[in-house]
C-alpha cells in the first residue's frame, strides 16, 4: 500500500495504523493463526496420509500377487485405483466399515472410507482456504471496479448497448466458466456483435482510445473462447480428464450406493433379527453370495483393463528404444547403445510376462463369470417379509446396475487408464481443473473490466451528447450511476442462498464454481460502500487542488482515490474470508457444494455426521477447523478496521 | 406520497420482469432434460415424444416464458382472491401438485419456525447491545463483544447437529422434524413436544442473527449517545434511564424499520439450511428438494416470489421510515 500523498503529518497514516493493531492483542493472535493455517494449506501433503496400516499391507500383499496396482496415499483423487483395490475389502459382508478410532499412525483416526482423517483434514485446508481467498478475490475485483466507476465516472451517461455488452458478457462468461459452451456462445456471440457496432461508431467518430479498448475486449472474447475450447474438446488430455472425471464419479456413487445398502440390511438385522426367518437370511445370503460373485468379477475385468492399458504403453516404447539404440550405434557409442538394448530387451520380457498374466486374468474373467451365472441360475423362493423382499429386489436391481455401469464405461475406462497413467492424472488431475477454473474466471474478469473502462473512456470522450435525433431513438443514453447501481438494487433483491443453490444444483458437483457462484453473489456490499467512500472523496479539497492542477483522472485515481479507499475494502475482503469459507462449508454439508474428490471440511463434516453417535470426532475437528478459521478472519478483520479508523474502537 | 408510491411500483415491476428474464433463463438454458427423470423409462419413444410436446419442451425459450408467467399470474389472482373454483394452471411436473397452494401451505408450516426465530433474535438482541453499549469498554459489554464474535463464527449447521446430538442423544428428546413421528401424544405433552420441535430450530437459527443484530444495535445507540441533544438532556439533570430509553433508544432505533424489509423473504427463504437439518417440511426444505430434483416450475416460481417479496419489504419499510421520521422526505 503507498502513503496518501496529500496528508501532512509528523506521522504517516500507516504507521499509525500498525502501532493500534499490533496494541490489538486477539487480531494480532488470529493474524498468527491464519499464516499457520495458510502452512498448513501449502505444506499440507507433505507430512500426512503416508502411514502404511496393517490393512494396506493386506492389500499390497494381495496387489502383488493380482498384479493390481495400489495406491498407498488413500487420500490422493484416484478414486478409481481407490474402487478396484479396495471395494472387496471395505464393502462387501460381513457389512464392516472400515472406519477406525484413532491409534498412534492414524491420530484422528479414519472415516468411513478409511481414509486418514487428520490427512483429509489437512488437505481441505487447502481446498477451503482457497476458495475464501479466490471468492472474495472475485467479489472485491468486481465490487471494487463497478463501485469505482459509478463514483468517479457516475454522472456521465452512456448509451445502453454497452449496458447489454456487459450484461451478456456476463453471462456468457458465468456460463462459460461453467462448462456450458452451447447455452454460453449466443451470449458471448451478441455481447461481441455489441462491441463491434460500438467499435464502427467509435471509429466513425474518430475516438480511437475507444477504438483500441474495444479492440481488447473483443480479443479477450476470443481468448476465452478459445482457451475453453482448446482444453475443453480439444485436446485428447481434455478429453481423458473429462472421462476420467465422468467415471471417477460414477464409481465414487456406486460406492456410497453399496454401502449404503449394507448400512441398510445391518440396520435391519440389528434392530430386530428375529424378524429375519430362517428362510429369508438363506435367501440373503444367497444375495450376498451373488453380490460377491458379481464384484469378484468386476475387480477381474478392471485388473485386466488395468493390464491391457499398461501393455499398450509398454508397446508404444519398444520402437522408440530401437530408434534410440540405432542412433546411439550410429553416434558409434556401443557402450550407451548396449545399455539401452539391456533395458528393452528387459522390458521385452516384462511385456511378455505381463501378457501372460492376462491371459491367466481373462481366464480368471471367464471362470467368475461362470460363477455368476450359475450363482443367478440358482432359483429364488418367495420371500415372507415385506422389508426383505423389498431389500432383496433393490439390491438385485443394484447389482444388476454395477454390472452394467462398468461394463458400458468399458472403453472409456480404459483410455483413461492409458492417458491417465502417462498423464499422471491422479496428481495432475486437480491441479488441472483449478487452472483452468481459475483462468476462465479471470479472462472473464478482465473482459468486464476492459469493457467497463471502455464504458469510461466513451463516456469521459463525451461523444455520447449526440445532437444526432436518429442517435438520439437508436442509442439511447443513461447515467453510470444509474446503469450500476440499478443492476447492484437488482442483484440484491434476489435471495441469495435461492440463488446460489439454484445455479449450483443445476451445474455439476465441484467446488471451483461455488467459489465463482460466492464471488459473483457477494459483490454488492463492495460495490455499494466503494461507490458511497469514492463519492465522499472527489468532493475533497485534495482532489479538486489536484484536478485543478490538471492532473489526468488516471492519475487521480491510482495516486488519490485508491490509497485513501483501499482500507476498508481491505476490511471487507478480510471479513468476506470468513463468509465465503462459511458459506462453502454450508453448501458442501449441504450436499451441493464439493465434487466427489475434493475434501472440503464442510464435506468431511457431512461424511462424519453419518457417525454422530458412535464417532463425534469426526464431526467435532472438522467443525473446530471452520470455527478457527471463521472467527481468525472476522477478528483480523475487527482489528484491521480498528486500526485504520481508531474512531469506531468498541463499536 | 401516492405519486412516490405508484413511481415506486412501476420501478419495481421493471427489477421484477428484468429478475423473472434472468431466473428462467438460467433455469430454461441449463444444461441436461430436467423431464429425462419424469418420463416413463418403458414407454416408447413416439409416447415420449408426445408428452414432451404436452409439456411443451421444445417450444422456443420466449414461448416458454410467456406462457410460464402467464400460468403464474392466473394463479396467483385465484390465491389472491381465494377463488376455491379456480383451475390451477401451473403444475410440477415431478410431484403433480398445484405450485401455488402448496406453496402457500408450505409458507404456513414454516411460518411458526421463522416468527420465532425473529422473535428470539429481536428481544435477545435488542437488551445485549443497549446493555453493552451503556457498560462501554466494561466487563459485561467485553463479554458481549467476545460472545458475539464467536457466534458470527460458529458454522450454523454443525451447531445445529451438535444440538441434534445433545438434545436428542443426550437427554432424549426428539427434535427432528416437526412433531414426533409415530408417536400418538395429547394434551400437555403433544403441546412439549411441538414446543421442543420447534423451539431447538429457532434458537439454533436465531444463534447467528442475535450476534449480528446485538452489535448493530450497540453501534447505533453509541452513533445517537454521541450527539449534542443527548448531552443537553444530560446537563440538564434528566435521570439516566430518561435520557438513555426515552431519548437515545427512540432515535437508535429508527435503523430497525430497514430491518423489517428483510422479514418478509426471510418467511420465506430464511431457514433453508435449518430446515434441510431438522427435517422440517417447510417453504426452505420444499425449495431445496426442487433445486435438487431440477423442479424448474417451483424453483423459479421461488425465486420470482422471493424476490417480490424481498422488493415489497423494501417499499414498506421506506414507507414506514418516513412515517417514523418526519426529517425523511420521499422523493
Amino acid at each position: 500500500m503507498s502513503k496518501p500523498v496529500s496528508t501532512r503529518k509528523p506521522t504517516s497514516p500507516l504507521r499509525d495504523a500498525l502501532r493500534l493493531f499490533i496494541r490489538n492483542t486477539p487480531a494480532v493472535l488470529a493474524l498468527l493463526m491464519i499464516f499457520l493455517l495458510a502452512a498448513a494449506a501449502i505444506t499440507g501433503k507433505a507430512f500426512v496420509g503416508k502411514h502404511p496400516t496393517e490393512d494396506q499391507l493386506k492389500l499390497i500383499e494381495k496387489a502383488e500377487i493380482t498384479g493390481d496396482t495400489v495406491d498407498l496415499d488413500v487420500n490422493t483423487h484416484a478414486v478409481l485405483d481407490h474402487t478396484k483395490t479396495q471395494l472387496k475389502d471395505t464393502f462387501l459382508p460381513p457389512f464392516s466399515t472400515s472406519r477406525a478410532d484413532p491409534d498412534k499412525f492414524y491420530v484422528l483416526g479414519t472415516d468411513d472410507l478409511g481414509r486418514d482423517v487428520l490427512a483429509r483434514l489437512w488437505n481441505g485446508s487447502s481446498i477451503s482456504l482457497t476458495i475464501g481467498f479466490l471468492a472474495v478475490g472475485i467479489s472485491v475485483l468486481l465490487g471494487v471496479a463497478l463501485g469505482g466507476i459509478a463514483g468517479f465516472f457516475g454522472r456521465s451517461r452512456v448509451r445502453l448497448p454497452l449496458m447489454a455488452t456487459l450484461l451478456l458478457g456476463a453471462a456468457g462468461g458465468v456460463l462459460m466458466a461453467a462448462e456450458i459452451e452451447a447455452a454460453a456462445l449466443p451470449f458471448l456471440i451478441a455481447a461481441a456483435a455489441c462491441i463491434v457496432i460500438q467499435a464502427v461508431m467509435a471509429v466513425l467518430g474518430r475516438r480511437y482510445k475507444a477504438v483500441i479498448a474495444l479492440g481488447v475486449a473483443l480479443l479477450l472474447f476470443g481468448g476465452v473462447r478459445l482457451y475453453n475450447n482448446s482444453i475443453e474438446s480439444g485436446t485428447p488430455e481434455g478429453r481423458s480428464y473429462s472421462h476420467a472425471s465422468l467415471v471417477a464419479d460414477e464409481s465414487y456413487e456406486l460406492v456410497r450406493a453399496i454401502r449404503d445398502l449394507g448400512i441398510e440390511v445391518k440396520l435391519i438385522e440389528d434392530g430386530d433379527p428375529s424378524a429375519i426367518d430362517e428362510e429369508t437370511r438363506k435367501q440373503m445370503q444367497h444375495e450376498i453370495e451373488l453380490q460377491q460373485a458379481a464384484l469378484d468379477l468386476l475387480i477381474a475385468e478392471n485388473a485386466v483393463y488395468g493390464h491391457q492399458a499398461e501393455i499398450e504403453i509398454a508397446e508404444r516404447g519398444v520402437p522408440e528404444r530401437e530408434a534410440r539404440i540405432a542412433r546411439l550405434q550410429a553416434l558409434s557409442l556401443d557402450d550407451d547403445a548396449s545399455i539401452q538394448s539391456g533395458i528393452l530387451t528387459g522390458e521385452s520380457a516384462r511385456l511378455e510376462e505381463m501378457r501372460g498374466k492376462t491371459a491367466e486374468l481373462e481366464k480368471a474373467v471367464a471362470t467368475k463369470q461362470t460363477a455368476l451365472e450359475t450363482a443367478n441360475k440358482t432359483e429364488v423362493t418367495d420371500v415372507k417379509l415385506q422389508s426383505a423382499n423389498d431389500l432383496l429386489e433393490r439390491r438385485a436391481t443394484l447389482r444388476k446396475g454395477v454390472v452394467d455401469i462398468f461394463r458400458a464405461k468399458r472403453d472409456n475406462q480404459f483410455e483413461v487408464l492409458v492417458k491417465g497413467k502417462q498423464l499422471d492424472g491422479s496428481t495432475r488431475y486437480g491441479t488441472y481443473r483449478v487452472l483452468r477454473h481459475f483462468i476462465t474466471a479471470v479472462l472473464i474478469y478482465l473482459l468486464l473490466v476492459v469493457t467497463a473502462l471502455f464504458v469510461a473512456a466513451d463516456a469521459q470522450s463525451g461523444a455520447t451528447e449526440s445532437k444526432n435525433p436518429l442517435t438520439k431513438l437508436f442509442l439511447p443514453t443513461i447515467s453510470v450511476d444509474d446503469l450500476v447501481m440499478r443492476f447492484t438494487e437488482i442483484m440484491m433483491t434476489i435471495p441469495v442462498l435461492f440463488l446460489i443453490l439454484m445455479v449450483l444444483a443445476l451445474f455439476e458437483r465441484d467446488v471451483y464454481i461455488v467459489m465463482a457462484v460466492i464471488g459473483l453473489t457477494s459483490w454488492m456490499g463492495t460495490t455499494r460502500f466503494v461507490r458511497a467512500e469514492i463519492l465522499s472523496l472527489r468532493e475533497q479539497d485534495f482532489i479538486q487542488a489536484a484536478r485543478a492542477l490538471g492532473v489526468s483522472d488516471y492519475r487521480i485515481i491510482w495516486r488519490h482515490l485508491v490509497p485513501n479507499a483501499i482500507s476498508p475494502v481491505l476490511v471487507s475482503a478480510t471479513i468476506g474470508v470468513a463468509g465465503a469459507v462459511l458459506a462453502e462449508s454450508t453448501l458442501s454439508f449441504l450436499g451441493i457444494g464439493a465434487g466427489p474428490d475434493q475434501d472440503t471440511w464442510g464435506k468431511i463434516l457431512a461424511d462424519g455426521r453419518l457417525f454422530l453417535h458412535d464417532a463425534a470426532w469426526l464431526t467435532w475437528i472438522p467443525g473446530i477447523a471452520i470455527l478457527i478459521t471463521v472467527l481468525s478472519f472476522n477478528l483480523l478483520g475487527e482489528g484491521l478496521r480498528e486500526a485504520f479508523n481508531p474512531k469506531l474502537r468498541g463499536r | 406520497m401516492i405519486s412516490y408510491i405508484v413511481r415506486r411500483i412501476f420501478q419495481m415491476g421493471v427489477t421484477l420482469v428484468i429478475i423473472s428474464v434472468f431466473s428462467f433463463l438460467i433455469v430454461a438454458l441449463a444444461p441436461g432434460d430436467p423431464f429425462a427423470s419424469q418420463l416413463d423409462p418403458k414407454s416408447k419413444p413416439a409416447d415420449i415424444e408426445r408428452q414432451r410436446d404436452q409439456m411443451g419442451y421444445d417450444d422456443p425459450v420466449v414461448q416458454k416464458y410467456i406462457k410460464f408467467y402467464s400460468q403464474f399470474f392466473s394463479d396467483l389472482g385465484a390465491v389472491v382472491t381465494g377463488d376455491d373454483t379456480h383451475e390451477w394452471e401451473l403444475r410440477s411436473a415431478r410431484t403433480k401438485e398445484n405450485v401455488l397452494p402448496t406453496m402457500w401451505n408450505k409458507m404456513l408450516i414454516t411460518l411458526p419456525l421463522v416468527l420465532l426465530t425473529v422473535l428470539i433474535t429481536w428481544t435477545l438482541s435488542f437488551p445485549v447491545g443497549i446493555g453493552s453499549a451503556l457498560r462501554r469498554g466494561k466487563v459485561p459489554d467485553r463479554v458481549a463483544t467476545i460472545l458475539s464474535y464467536a457466534m458470527i463464527s460458529f458454522p450454523g449447521f454443525w451447531l445445529a447437529i451438535l444440538v441434534i446430538k445433545f438434545v436428542n442423544g443426550t437427554m432424549g428428546i426428539p427434535v427432528v422434524s416437526p412433531y414426533t413421528l409415530g408417536v400418538e401424544l395429547e394434551g400437555p405433552r403433544a403441546f412439549m413436544d411441538a414446543t421442543w420441535h420447534v423451539a431447538v430450530p429457532a434458537v439454533i437459527g436465531a444463534f447467528g442473527g442475535v450476534a449480528v443484530l446485538s452489535r448493530y444495535v450497540k453501534g447505533q445507540m453509541l452513533e445517537v449517545m454521541d450527539q449534542d441533544y443527548i448531552r443537553t438532556a444530560k446537563a440538564k439533570g434528566l435521570d439516566g434511564d430518561t435520557v438513555y430509553y426515552r431519548h437515545a433508544l427512540r432515535n437508535a432505533s429508527l435503523p430497525f424499520i430497514t430491518m423489517l424489509a428483510g422479514l418478509l423473504p426471510s418467511l420465506f427463504g430464511g431457514s433453508i439450511v435449518f430446515e434441510a437439518i431438522y427435517a422440517w417440511p417447510g417453504l426452505g426444505r420444499w425449495f431445496f428438494e426442487a433445486v435438487l430434483a431440477k423442479d424448474l416450475f417451483i424453483v423459479i416460481t421461488s425465486l420470482f416470489v422471493g424476490s417480490a417479496l424481498t422488493l415489497v419489504g423494501i417499499l414498506i419499510s421506506d414507507l414506514l421510515y418516513s412515517v417514523a421520521d418526519p426529517r425523511v422526505k420521499l422523493a
